[in-house]
């Protein structure tokens, strides 16, 4: 939904005009659509950089403490300075790197499978499954998502996995929903008609016809998702109820810093801009994977 | 009369969807792995105690049964004792609502006050490095945690220049009002770079759109048709996308209440978890819902009387 409201008259007449060009010039290469997108490739690769590697990136041991070098402040030695049993900061931001990107992405993958398997069936069939499922969305929608997902986690227990689940248990909901209104519309189009009449199987219908014809909105809605996804897990951390400590993780790492605040101002900053940098990275990524899409629909 | 019909036909939807939040509720505790009394108790847990608020709790009669006696204790609002306050739910709650739905009142003010302005100039001026510039600072601002960007107004605003109190929630309503404003500045933040973006390209569409063309070619003023076809018409939306906003609000005033340290019904539900206190984690969540309800009800009736045209769906 959030992806729709950036579309603009601007940006459309501007794609199109890129499409004109298109066909009267040679085929365009697909960096040249939109320059969020290669922008936010750039700031991603780096981030996978220090997500997979970051034994070469960092200097220091992430979870050695050094009772020598308590809280000092950022300087050349320490880059973000070192926390109170003097672990350097730095090095754990460059190893929460891979928690953080992951909680992004797997949170997402999911949901974006089994909400759009749940929003094609609902949408192609309708009738009383259709029903159902409207009227659970109903129920799932009075709640914050970040307030369902805190409740899950307090029956089922705080832990990386747990909160993997619950992220699991309530973001199908926006990818179903999604999914199948597009559905809806796709299934009366002239195409799916055709092959109906041809005498094609249903399964081959909704996943030879319907399927990529819907599939690019959950793709838009999915890659700024990963964003949504990674604050969340984040933000869970910062509560006490996702990673576990010592564990490295950005939203942890903030929370341990904050009750030395006055003494110490870098512990609760400085890893924050590590989620900023990774948020805007996959924020412009969103936003160019829909550029691109909607480039390539018309 | 319509206007009236209107607002039941809503309130009777409100009830089946009331219903199943309910049983959500209800079913949240017993689907506890393993027996809740034993886990409520945590470590001062033994067999006689167990048993003892597993009597207490009616959790040895069927579900049904059990389902019964909470609806009644949400009608009757007896929601039980906090095991760590020792004092029942409901006056321990009643006084954090205020806070979380002052919060959710600041943040929205704060909304209105950036995003307002700012789609519309980003809108009307579309194209220029200043829409560029705005389009850019939404982007950002949406892949900020909140709960950093409190901290850093916290450590700026509270500790280094002593504007705002660093935490707590004052006596009077001048301290409500000023310890809420740093939590509803960063609270707004996400929710503004969204509705910002939104009333951009509906301003650019409206710009465009053929009964502006018309209004100019009567010979209204720019003025005029800048009030009133542009501004309103492009709103709408925006309206909308807000009042579904409120939910994400409140959830997001669980974090920021905690950030703040605010004695609200969010930080609560924290607090609550880490003790194990389900009473009160039960009825935190069923306020909660109740009020995003309560919110849509209140948005939809609004809804209906700026655009009339809702109601005759």
């Amino acid at each position: 939904m959030e992806q729709k409201d950036n579309t603009s008259v601007f940006e459309q007449t501007e794609a199109s005009r890129g499409e004109e060009a298109h066909h009267i010039k040679k085929k365009k290469h697909f960096w040249q659509y939109s320059m969020s997108l290669n922008i936010g490739l750039v700031i991603i690769v780096i981030v996978l950089i220090f997500a997979f590697f970051p034994q070469f990136i960092a200097p220091y041991e992430p979870n050695t403490s050094n009772p020598d070098a308590i809280m000092l402040a950022p300087s050349a030695e320490h880059l973000f300075g070192t926390d109170n049993y003097g672990r350097d900061i730095f090095s754990r931001v460059v190893w929460g790197t891979r928690i953080d990107v992951a909680m992004g992405i797997f949170a997402m993958i999911v949901p974006l499978i089994v909400g759009s398997i749940i929003g094609l069936i609902a949408g192609y069939y309708g009738g009383w499954i259709d029903t159902i499922l409207m009227r659970i969305l109903d129920v799932v929608m009075a709640f914050p998502f970040i307030l369902m997902v805190i409740v899950i986690v307090a029956i089922l227990g705080s832990g990386l996995m747990n909160m993997f689940i619950a992220i699991w248990l309530v973001a199908w909901r926006d990818y179903a929903r999604l999914v199948r209104s597009e559905v809806m519309i796709a299934k009366h189009s002239e195409y799916v008609m055709a092959a109906k009449v041809l005498g094609y199987s249903e399964i081959r219908i909704i996943l030879g016809h319907i399927l990529p014809n819907v599939v690019n909105s959950a793709i838009t809605f999915a890659a700024a998702d990963i964003v949504m996804c990674m604050l969340t897990g984040a933000s869970m951390s910062f509560l006490g109820l996702g990673v576990e400590p010592p564990t490295p993780e950005w939203g942890a790492l903030i929370s341990t810093g904050r009750p030395f605040m006055t003494q110490a101002w870098w512990m609760c900053t400085l890893p924050g801009v590590a989620i900023c940098i990774a948020g805007v990275g996959f924020s412009l990524f969103g936003d160019g994977i829909s550029d691109v899409l909607r480039a390539k629909s018309r | 009369m319509r206007q009236f019909n209107y607002i039941l036909k809503r309130l009777l939807h409100m009830i089946p969807v009331l219903f199943c939040v309910t049983i959500l509720i209800f079913l949240m505790i017993r689907l506890i792995p393993g027996s809740p009394a034993e886990i409520m108790l945590g470590d001062k847990a033994t067999p006689e105690k167990i048993a003892i608020l597993e009597e207490k709790m009616g959790l040895n009669e069927p579900l049904i049964v059990q389902y019964g006696l909470f609806l009644k204790q949400i009608v009757t609002l007896d929601f039980g004792d906090s095991i760590t306050y020792a004092r029942p739910v409901l006056e321990l709650i009643q006084p954090k609502i205020m806070v979380t739905v002052g919060l959710v009142i600041s943040t929205t003010i704060f909304v209105l006050l950036l995003s307002f302005p700012l789609g519309y100039l980003a809108g009307s001026k579309h194209g220029t490095p200043l829409d560029s510039g705005i389009k850019t600072g939404a982007l950002i601002v949406i892949s900020l945690p909140q709960f950093w960007v409190g901290t850093l107004f916290l450590l700026l605003f509270g500790l280094k220049l002593h504007w705002f109190p660093v935490g707590g929630w004052g006596d009077t309503f001048l301290e409500h009002a000023h310890s809420l404003i740093l939590p509803g500045l960063t609270g707004a933040l996400t929710t503004s770079a969204l509705t910002i973006r939104n009333l951009r390209s509906n301003v650019i569409d409206v710009v465009n759109s053929d009964y502006v063309d018309f209004a100019r070619s009567k010979g209204l003023t720019e003025k005029r048709i800048k009030n009133r076809h542009i501004i309103r018409n492009s709103m709408i939306s925006t309206v909308t996308l807000l009042s579904l906003r409120i939910a994400n609000m409140l959830g997001g005033s669980i974090v920021i209440e905690t950030v703040f340290s605010l004695p609200g019904l969010g930080k609560l539900l924290v607090d609550s978890i880490f003790a194990r206190d389900y009473a009160v984690v039960q009825t935190v969540v069923l306020m909660l819902a109740l009020i995003v309800l309560i919110v849509n009800l209140i948005t939809d009736v609004a809804y209906s009387m700026l655009d009339p045209r809702v109601r005759l769906e």
